[in-house]
Parts: structure tokens; C-alpha cells; sequence
């Protein structure tokens, strides 16, 4: 993997460069983003709601929320695998601490906690042990989500009080622009995010321990630092999804965001973040989780069935992987081919 | 240069958005119905002449499930003569939430009803209530969620008797007497416990055929190894053993799967609920007389005539409202519920198993 941090975005001032090259990172998510509005709009006439849509962006912001925060650990040269289950995890405290008669505050900030804890655990064991990320999340996907099994067992939580549920339908701006409270909760953690990647030193370190963590570390970069605190991020934010998700169904089960994960990393990937680390942005993540949601929601609406909307999903993410890296290859090959 | 860089992006995002919006100008998606609709969205088959037809999806717990696929097919036999279209959508996984993109698209495209096989009772509350407001119909079948959440809901049984009626059907296999044994499926089953407890009670009522004796009751965990490992114990545990009762569709084709095999056969009954793509060779090669269970094509057919006649002012749900299914017959409504129960459970044997297709 050659690393040139041009398609990082704003690690480096690029002159010269071609629109191309400037907007390459983002090509596959727009070209998705394109493709499924247009099949959308051809094959259904309910489709091009525009307020509907927007209403319908709040069951995606729980992936986008993870997203974010995966983009940062990706980066990193890291994953997580464990953030649905801790999810899960935290949405069961957050249960049982509403059904013993804790209030909703206090038990949303339980949520936050316990998720947050539970990152730090996979910090623990991945940069305090030094194990690889992929193994011990893995290992914490089916750990935190036996764990949510045991707290809650087969039953449902669902004494919420009534003003906590239905986060997702409470929009902004009135009935001029129905913009949903989570869609806005999601870019402003979104801008944090990008904020905290390029204008931080945090951001930096994050780059450079992605590109080359021993050469990092040489250069005087807390690279175990970094990358804990990215996992602990993404523990944060599983206990945030976890709120938004609890609002939005009014119940908790055990089972709750079972598979979010992979759709989370499907989108950081479709974004432009490489998943061999160093180069990621904000905002292809953020640009991504729509274009999955304009796959989703295109296919959901012209009657196509979930497992033929999965199988497409697939078929994205590798297109989305393999074509960017074929025209690399090809335009690096006709360079080389010049300057012979 | 970074700026430069973001604008382009900006400027490709908002290109895109341009295009959502300019198509939004061109296409309908006010409350008229739009100009034309999409081919697939037209019926297999065309709908009644005179006023458009309603709009209902039905969505089962997943697809490629034979029971469900049963459900369909009432409903879309049903369907032509009422003057509706069914669309039938599902998601890969039975999860509790991934029917939630389902039902949210139906609101957006305005159905007249939403028939749904719920996964979970809780979570799609917020979402049908929705679908609700917006002046859908909303029912369920085959499964419920809180009453408050749908308008009516059709069940399968009178699961409460269902008890009673497995003794009985023990007794009709056995000419009435013997010793007979259930094979359930887990010990901690809640409707098969509840089912067994029914048969308890029904047989320490003294109204239960005199001449039964119900001798044991054993676990086969909903496992086809270890539901043949128990009954293959009663044969040899009980030598007189009459019968082996199945209520559960593993456990009955696991016993007479070891029943066809065995000395026993003829001499023991194997009975029980199952479906019948499960049981047909066993009530061919005559190792199994009769069995039950219900007719869910029975199901989708009171859905569709339920949602017409909510459509058009006929049927007002509310509790214990009778009502008349055509070709069906005079359902209730049961209760402040409102649970109708679609029917008698469906004995099969080998005069009518070829009729069944589930």
C-alpha cells in the first residue's frame, strides 16, 4: 500500500492536483449515491419523497454514529468488530436501570459509561496486551453480546417513560423542512469528529500510526495512546446508538442491532477510508451512510426482499473496493509507461 | 488548496441533491395516487373492474418459509375477488427491528393496509402506530404485538383449547384406549408447557376418554436427534405404549421417522402437530393415521376479507364484533383484544393430505 496522504484530505497541501484526484476518495459513495436515487425514482413513484426520506434517515444515524467513530479506529489501522454487541450491551443496562426505577437521565448516562467501559476493555487487551484488534474484537463481539443475553434473557424492557421514546420523531424546523433531531445530533458529532481528524494532534497521530505505526512510534508519536483512545471512542458512541436506537424502539432486547457492525464498516469503507489504515476522511464516512441509505431505502420501497438487498449491499462494498483500486492501477501503469 | 478540495465535494454532494429534488418536482407524491404505476407494482391478477384497487403488503416473519408462503396464497386467492392487490415484502433475518424498513415503506407508499407476521410484540409498536396515523389499516396475522398497536388480529387456533383437542386426537387414533406418552419440545417451551398443561387439566377433569392413560411426557429440545433418541426410549420403555403425541412439527417427524422403521409399526400411533410437506410419506406409507394442524391459507383469507371490509366501513373493529368472512364463515372478534381465531384446527390424513401444500 503506498501511502500518499493526498487522499487523506488535509494532511497535506496538494497543488495541482486534478478535480479527479480531489474528489477520487468519494467517487464510489457519489456514484452509489447517484445510481441508487436514480434506480430509486425509476422503479418506484413513492420513492422521491423528500420529507419521507428525511424522516427515514433517523433509523440510519445509529450506523452512522458507529461509522464515525469506526472511520477513526480504521484509520488507526485498526477494527472493531464488538460495536453492535456493545451496543447491545449498554442498551441492556440502560433497561434494566429504567426498570428498576432509575431515571431515564441517569440511565442514559449509564449507557454512555458502560459503552465506554467496554471499549476500554478492547483498548486493554489490544493495546495493553498487544493483541490484533481483528482477534479480540471478534472475541468481545460474542463476549458483549452474551453478556446483553445474560442480563436481559429472552424478555423485552419496556418500561420507557413516553417521553423518552420516538427521538427520531421530533423534528426540527417544523412542518417548513421536517429535519428529525437525530439527523442533526449525527452532523454535529459528525463535524466533531472531522474537527478532531484535522485540526487536532490527535488527528495527526492517527494518520501517521495508520500509515506506518513503528515509524510513527520512532518519531515521537503516542501511537498506544491513539489508538486506545479511538477504541474508547467507539465505545462511546456504541452507548450513544444505543440511546438513539432505545428512543426509536421504545423496548430493549437482547438482540438488539445484531449485524449493525458490518453495515457500519460497509460504510466506512464505501466512504474512502482505506481499511488497511492511514487514509479516511469524515466526510466520505458521512457521505456513504447516505448512499447505503439511498441503496437501502431505493430497494425497500420497490418491493425488493432482504435477502436479495443484502446480496446488493455485498456486491457494493466489493465493487466499491475493487474499482478504485483498478483504476490505480491502470493510471499508475500508463504514468509509468509515460515516463519510460 | 483544502478548500478548493472540499468545495468540489461539496459541489458533486450538491449536484446529487439537485437531482433528488428536480426529480421530486417531476414525479407525484402528493396524496393523489400517481399517473402510472410502476409494472411490478401491477396485479398478477387484474383487479375487479370499477374504483381502484386497495393497496395492502403483507409482510411475513421471512420468505422462502412454506407456512408463509401459505399465508400468501390465501390471501392472494382472495384477493382478485375483492378487488386488492397484495404485495408481499420480508427481510432476510427474523429479527426484531429488520421488519421496521418494511413497514416504513409501506407508509411512503401510501398502502390502504399493512397485514404484518410480527417478530417481536414490542419494537414495531412505534412503526405501526405510525402507519396508523398516517390512515393506514394495520392487522396482524399469524402473531401479535400489544392490542393498541393494531386494529385487529387473526390467530392461527384457540390455542387455549388446544390441550383438550390433543387428547381427543389421541383418542381418535387409538380407537380411545391405552397408554399413550408426549414428545415436546423444550421444558421451558411457554406454548407447548401451556398446551400440555391444558391436556393435564382436561384429564383430571374425568371428561377425557376413560380408557387413555397418559404414562409419560419427554423432551426431544425441538432437535430431529434427540426428539428420535426419546421416542425410540418410549417404544422400548412402555411395551404397550398405544401412542406417541407430537405437538410440535420436529418432534412428530422425528417419532415417525423412527416409527416407519420399527417392529412397532401399525401397533403404535404416531400423532401430534406437523405440516404436511413433512408428514405426507409417513401418512403414505401408512406409519402415521392422522395428524393436525391449522390451515394458515385459512389466515391470509379473513385477512383480505377483514381489511376490505374495515376499507369500506363494513366491519368497525371492536371488541367482540361478529362478522362474516364470505365462503368462511361467521367470525368474532374476540374480546377488548380483538383476536379472531381463524379456525378449527386442520386434521390430516391420507384422504385429504394431498390438498395441503406447507
Amino acid at each position: 500500500m503506498s501511502h500518499t496522504h493526498a487522499a487523506a484530505g488535509d494532511l497535506v497541501e496538494v497543488g495541482g492536483l486534478p478535480w479527479r484526484a480531489r474528489i477520487g476518495p468519494y467517487l464510489p459513495s457519489l456514484v452509489v449515491l447517484v445510481a441508487a436515487v436514480v434506480y430509486g425514482s425509476v422503479s418506484s413513484p413513492y420513492f422521491l419523497n423528500f420529507s419521507a426520506l428525511l424522516v427515514n434517515t433517523g433509523r440510519y444515524v445509529e450506523i452512522g454514529l458507529l461509522a464515525l467513530a469506526l472511520t477513526v479506529v480504521i484509520i488507526n489501522g485498526d477494527i472493531d468488530l464488538s460495536v453492535a454487541s456493545n451496543l447491545a450491551v449498554s442498551a441492556a443496562t440502560m433497561g434494566l436501570l429504567v426498570e428498576s426505577g432509575v431515571g431515564i437521565e441517569v440511565a442514559a448516562f449509564a449507557a454512555l459509561a458502560v459503552g465506554l467501559g467496554l471499549g476500554a476493555i478492547n483498548a486493554l487487551f489490544i493495546v495493553g496486551l498487544g493483541l490484533p484488534s481483528l482477534v479480540v474484537t471478534l472475541a468481545t463481539l460474542a463476549l458483549y453480546r452474551g453478556l446483553a443475553q445474560i442480563l436481559l434473557g429472552d424478555r423485552a424492557v419496556t418500561g420507557y417513560p413516553e417521553a423518552f421514546i420516538g427521538v427520531d420523531q421530533i423534528s426540527l424546523l417544523g412542518d417548513w423542512a421536517r429535519v428529525p433531531l437525530p439527523l442533526v445530533l449525527f452532523l454535529v458529532v459528525a463535524l466533531l469528529f472531522s474537527v478532531l481528524l484535522t485540526r487536532t494532534n490527535f488527528g495527526l497521530a492517527c494518520y501517521l500510526t495508520g500509515s506506518n505505526q513503528q515509524a510513527a512510534r520512532f518519531s515521537g508519536i503516542k501511537t498506544d495512546h491513539t489508538r486506545a483512545v479511538a477504541f474508547m471512542l467507539c465505545g462511546l458512541m456504541a452507548g450513544a446508538a444505543a440511546i438513539m436506537l432505545t428512543s426509536r424502539l421504545g423496548s430493549t432486547l437482547s438482540n438488539v442491532g445484531l449485524g449493525l457492525e458490518l453495515l457500519a464498516i460497509t460504510v466506512v469503507v464505501l466512504g474512502g477510508t482505506d481499511i488497511f489504515g492511514g487514509r479516511g476522511t469524515i466526510i466520505g464516512t458521512v457521505i456513504a451512510l447516505f448512499a447505503v441509505m439511498a441503496v437501502r431505502e431505493s430497494l425497500v420501497i420497490s418491493n425488493v426482499n432482504g435477502q436479495v438487498q443484502d446480496a446488493v449491499v455485498g456486491v457494493i462494498l466489493i465493487l466499491a473496493i475493487i474499482v478504485p483500486l483498478t483504476v490505480a492501477h491502470l493510471r499508475e501503469r500508463s504514468s509509468q509507461r509515460r515516463l519510460r | 488548496m483544502r478548500r478548493v478540495r472540499r468545495s468540489a465535494v461539496l459541489v458533486a454532494t450538491a449536484a446529487s441533491m439537485a437531482v433528488v429534488l428536480a426529480a421530486c418536482g417531476g414525479t407525484s407524491t402528493s396524496d393523489e395516487a400517481p399517473a402510472e404505476a410502476p409494472a411490478e407494482e401491477a396485479p398478477a391478477e387484474a383487479p375487479a373492474a370499477g374504483g381502484e384497487a386497495l393497496r395492502v403488503t403483507y409482510i411475513p416473519k421471512n420468505l422462502g418459509n412454506p407456512y408463509f408462503d401459505a399465508i400468501v396464497k390465501g390471501f392472494q386467492e382472495a384477493a382478485p375477488g375483492l378487488n386488492m392487490t397484495v404485495e408481499v415484502v420480508a427481510p432476510a433475518q427474523a429479527g426484531a427491528t429488520d421488519q421496521i424498513p418494511f413497514i416504513d415503506a409501506a407508509i411512503q407508499q401510501q398502502v390502504d393496509a399493512i397485514a404484518i407476521s410480527p417478530n417481536d410484540a414490542d419494537a414495531l409498536c412505534p412503526s405501526l402506530k405510525r402507519a396508523a396515523d398516517a390512515g393506514i389499516i394495520v392487522i396482524t396475522v399469524n402473531g401479535d404485538t400489544a392490542a393498541d398497536c393494531r386494529q385487529a388480529s387473526i390467530t392461527p387456533v384457540d390455542f387455549s383449547q388446544l390441550g383438550k383437542y390433543l387428547v381427543d386426537l389421541t383418542a381418535q387414533v387409538t380407537g380411545g384406549k391405552g397408554e399413550w406418552a408426549f414428545l415436546s419440545a423444550t421444558s421451558t417451551a411457554p406454548d407447548q408447557n401451556s398446551w400440555l398443561a391444558g391436556a393435564d387439566e382436561y384429564i383430571a377433569s374425568g371428561q377425557s376418554p376413560a380408557g387413555l392413560t397418559l404414562v409419560d411426557t419427554v423432551y426431544g429440545d425441538d432437535a430431529p436427534d434427540k426428539s428420535a433418541t426419546e421416542a425410540q426410549a418410549l417404544l422400548t420403555k412402555y411395551p404397550n405404549l398405544a401412542a406417541i403425541n407430537a405437538p410440535t412439527t420436529v418432534g412428530i417427524a422425528a417419532a415417525a421417522q423412527v416409527l416407519s422403521q420399527s417392529p412397532k409399526k401399525g401397533q403404535v400411533q404416531v400423532t401430534g402437530l406437523g405440516t404436511p410437506n413433512q408428514m405426507r410419506e409417513f401418512i403414505k406409507d401408512g406409519t402415521v393415521q392422522k395428524f393436525a394442524l391449522w390451515d394458515p391459507a385459512l389466515q391470509g383469507t379473513i385477512a383480505a376479507n377483514l381489511i376490505a371490509g374495515i376499507k369500506a366501513g363494513t366491519i368497525a373493529p371492536a371488541a367482540d364484533l361478529e362478522f362474516e368472512v364470505p365462503g368462511v364463515g361467521q367470525r368474532v372478534m374476540a374480546g377488548a383484544d380483538r383476536v379472531i381465531i381463524a379456525g378449527p384446527p386442520q386434521e390430516f390424513d391420507a384422504s385429504n393430505i394431498d390438498n395441503f401444500d406447507f
